[in-house]
């Protein structure tokens, strides 16, 4: 492993919060591809372990891969998060494929007022104002969080499942593919 | 001219519909039939029967579901007259009808995302970061560690007198704090408050507080503090290195 990649397991290892890829550069004192570099080969130096390097954007953090949940459950009891429901597994998925992305979009595809889901997810910190849209009123744009990640096992929003869509080309599969 | 299909009411683990494009889908994927194919006037009467059954308590919300209905009535009766050529409010509906459908394409590719990400946690995918760790500050690193003193400060604020009118002690100078200060942290780490609370009155407190930040802007002290709302300990940093 090199230096640079060396030195980025330390920081993450002993980080209680994501690191921003500027900070690793800062830390490292090293430019982005370095530390891009450093980062894709921590990834898989780490392939088969019980952490993995997870990124969210520009935030980079360690976790402990999904399959060992259930041990590090057994060995920590931590504390269990309230489950989610149906319809909040829906405005997830759209939030995490559209991102950034308006309420009124999220409404158009479920088709129903979606402002409580909205607020409980927020409040759950799966999903955060990432920005403001262009458009009248500039509404609040949602995007996912690293809490996101870690609820769901992901490494990456790369890793999100996904979606099969039979028709072709419709608005939505144009959307999806761009932000897959 | 086609019998209606009310078929049997939907035997699905979620009753409840939160609107009308969850209801039309569940009930084209029940009928198996082609969102892309399927004429939306085939699921009519099951839609109707669904939604009568349905006990909704927000009209709001019972109105969605009766628009569509509606459209989707008028949808079938124009499937039944065959032969007229469509009037503009036809063509305009069987646009409508092409424009349900993409929607309920897209809802159902998302729906299905859902499923399998409620699949994930429902199987614990829960991946752990490294814990939450007592925060060691490091001297005027970042600024939210100055935020902190300043909340150390104001709490004892009130417990220190106000300057009397006619003054008795002694007035001190910013640097004759200093001085006092680091000769004291020569002797090992000082709690802030205390040493706020040392001072005679505010006026004096207030200028012990900046000779601590003024310290600190000279990365001649660090503050730790254990644990939150633990004490914050000012110490000399080492002279050298670091």
């Amino acid at each position: 492993m090199t230096e640079v990649s060396a030195a980025v397991e330390a920081i993450l290892f002993s980080s209680n919060r994501p690191l921003k890829l500027r900070e690793l550069q800062q830390a490292t004192d090293s430019d982005r591809t370095a530390v891009e570099q450093a980062l894709e080969e921590l990834r898989l130096a780490l392939e088969g372990r019980g952490v993995m390097v997870m990124r969210h954007h520009d935030e980079i953090h360690l976790a402990t891969r999904p399959q060992y949940a259930g041990a590090v459950r057994r060995a920590l009891r931590p504390e269990v998060s309230g489950k989610l429901s149906p319809a909040a597994y829906e405005t997830l998925a759209i939030v995490a494929y559209q991102q950034p992305v308006a309420r009124s979009k999220v409404e158009e595809v479920r088709g129903v007022n979606c402002e409580s889901v909205l607020t409980n997810l927020e409040l759950r910190d799966l999903i955060t104002e990432v920005g403001r849209g262009s458009g009248p009123g500039q509404p609040k744009l949602y995007g996912t969080t690293m809490r996101f990640l870690q609820v769901m096992g992901l490494e990456s929003l790369d890793h999100l499942p996904t979606p099969r869509l039979e028709a072709s080309a419709t608005s939505s599969e144009r959307a999806l593919t761009k932000n897959a | 001219m086609e019998p209606p299909v009310a078929g049997p009411r939907l035997g699905v683990k979620t009753p409840v519909f939160e609107g009308p494009l969850e209801l039309l889908l569940a009930l084209v994927e029940r009928e198996e039939l082609d969102i892309f194919q399927v004429s939306l006037a085939k699921v009519t009467d099951a839609y109707l029967l669904e939604v009568a059954a349905r006990e909704v308590a927000d009209p709001h919300e019972m109105a969605e579901f009766l628009w569509m209905a509606a459209r989707l009535l008028l949808l079938k009766s124009i499937r039944l007259l065959p032969g007229e050529p469509p009037t503009d409010e036809e063509t305009d509906l069987l646009g409508w009808e092409e424009e349900v459908r993409q929607r309920l394409e897209e809802y159902r590719a998302y729906k299905e995302m859902a499923g399998q990400l409620m699949e994930r946690t429902e199987n614990d995918s829960f991946a752990f970061p490294p814990p939450a760790r007592p925060v060691e500050a490091g001297g005027q690193e970042e600024p939210l560690e100055v935020g902190l003193l300043l909340m150390a400060f104001n709490s004892v604020l009130a417990r220190i007198p106000p300057r009397p009118l006619v003054v008795t002690g002694r007035t001190w100078t910013l640097q004759e704090k200093l001085d006092l200060i680091t000769d004291r942290l020569r002797k090992g780490p000082i709690e802030l408050v205390e040493l706020i609370l040392e001072s005679e009155d505010r006026l004096e407190a207030v200028v012990t507080f900046v000779a601590v930040l003024e310290l600190l802007r000279r990365s001649l002290v660090t503050v730790r503090q254990k644990e939150r709302f633990g004490p914050i300990h000012v110490e000399a940093r080492a002279p050298a290195g670091d």
